[in-house]
């Protein structure tokens, strides 16, 4: 099975560049899908794969930077660059604090262009990657009981069977079944390896965007 | 070439300072293009050089690549170059008609090619505050004996009020059209847009309205369909102006 290289999008209202950059990224040899409109943009491209998009700044319907705050709000992992022909410093800041990988002026040289593409699509790469690892460990914790949670949360912080026994009212040999079913489903191999769970569960807010918590 | 010719250097001083225009009116046309639309111009002169360095990249790998089905593309490439440097010199020409560097005004001018040149200079500013410009020009009308650079930036300083005023508008209602017309002897060029209501009272009382002309602003109760901006140009040079 052969799996096709990530797309790169070029989105700008001014068609004479849009053919231009688009000829450059082909000849390039990427894969490059063109838009002539940020609206149309967000209904055809394929948002939650990896990839790349090259953004303009001033656009009829809305600006780049709004398009920008919509790509993240559908959490898509594309790696997204700013190419534009009169940006200002505050537009980006803003953009490069929302993520983006870059902020050119038009315009480029293709060294440029293109390293900032490679540099976007290796960490699109990687946040897609992220995101299903942090799919299935949220998969994995949603299969937890109610009393596999409770004990999930308290053996994360570090204390032993006996510990969490006392201090959930049951026997040190239910609380060590329990935390056998909780290694087995969520996949980890040590204590370690669920602390870490736990912290990703926590920190890239994958149990409250899913509407749930570790309890105690 | 023109750029290094010091007798082009030494016309275009002359021009700006001893032609038509004064010293102090042309110094005063330029801090008002810095102020005004300079960045938008720059976007606007950017976006075809930037299409040509794009297309002439891509042309080069392919060429570099030397593959049958490369052809096609590079002579494509090739002929948006040309309409490139076509729409940069468009542009520059429009600059250049601005700031009264174009020597002494053709005696002839066609309106309609002039509003066209002027909003072309603002098309850049226009993308940038999400204003809409149409235009609805008149046929047939007559060729003016008026100077071209007077009334691109009559044009332009009307247009740039008219952005100013309709800042606050939702991005639907940010609308002008620009229309021309010839009536009673006069060619007249018209801008029209429609503001959001200043203030509203009981019905039928028609809601006041807030109006922009050269910088100033005013409050008005005309209804807003008829909010129209015009430059009246005689068309016969013994007429009132």
């Amino acid at each position: 099975m052969t799996t096709e290289p990530p797309e790169v999008y070029v989105v700008d209202d001014d068609a004479a560049i849009l053919r231009a950059l688009t000829r450059l990224l082909q000849a390039s040899g990427y894969r490059v899908r063109p838009f002539q409109s940020p609206a149309e943009f967000l209904r055809s491209a394929t948002l939650d794969a990896p990839g790349c998009a090259i953004l303009d700044m001033h656009m009829p319907e809305f600006d780049g930077l709004e398009l920008q705050r919509q790509i993240l709000r559908r959490q898509s992992p594309l790696g997204i660059i700013f190419l534009t022909a009169h940006g200002r410093i505050d537009q980006c800041v803003e953009a490069v604090k929302s993520g983006a990988v870059d902020f050119l002026s038009k315009p480029v040289e293709d060294t440029v262009l293109l390293n900032a593409v490679d540099q976007a699509l290796s960490k699109s790469q990687t946040r897609h990657l992220e995101q299903k690892e942090g799919h299935s460990l949220l998969q994995n914790y949603r299969t937890l009981s109610p009393r596999e949670r409770e004990v999930f949360a308290l053996v994360v912080t570090g204390l032993l069977n006996k510990q969490v026994a006392a201090q959930l009212g049951a026997s040190e040999k239910t609380i060590k079944i329990h935390r056998g079913r909780v290694m087995a489903k969520m996949h980890a191999e040590s204590l370690a390896d669920l602390v870490n769970m736990a912290g990703r569960l926590r920190q890239d807010g994958l149990l409250s965007e899913a509407g749930l918590k570790i309890p105690l | 070439m023109p750029q290094d010719d010091p007798a082009t250097h030494r016309k275009s001083l002359e021009i700006l300072t001893n032609g038509h225009v004064g010293l102090s009116q042309s110094l005063d046309v330029l801090v008002g293009v810095s102020v005004g639309f300079s960045s938008a111009l720059l976007h606007d002169l950017r976006q075809p050089v930037s299409a040509i360095l794009f297309n002439a990249l891509a042309a080069r790998r392919l060429v570099l690549k030397d593959e049958p089905s490369g052809r096609t593309i590079i002579e494509e490439s090739l002929k948006d170059i040309i309409s490139e440097v076509d729409r940069l010199k468009t542009l520059l020409q429009g600059f250049g008609t601005y700031l009264g560097l174009g020597g002494e005004d053709v005696p002839g001018l066609d309106v309609n090619q002039t509003v066209m040149g002027a909003l072309g200079l603002l098309a850049g500013e226009s993308v940038r505050r999400q204003m809409r410009l149409s235009t609805d020009l008149a046929s047939a009308l007559p060729v003016l004996q008026v100077s071209a650079s007077q009334l691109t930036r009559a044009i332009i300083a009307l247009a740039l009020d008219l952005f100013q005023a309709l800042e606050k508008a939702p991005t639907e209602q940010r609308h002008i059209c620009v229309s021309t017309q010839l009536s009673e002897g006069h060619v007249k060029i018209g801008f029209q847009a429609r503001f959001l209501p200043l203030l509203e009272g009981k019905s039928p009382s028609p809601p006041l309205q807030l109006q922009a002309w050269s910088g100033r602003t005013f409050v008005s109760q005309e209804p807003p369909e008829k909010i129209t901006w015009g430059i009246e140009l005689p068309t016969s040079p013994n007429a009132d102006s």
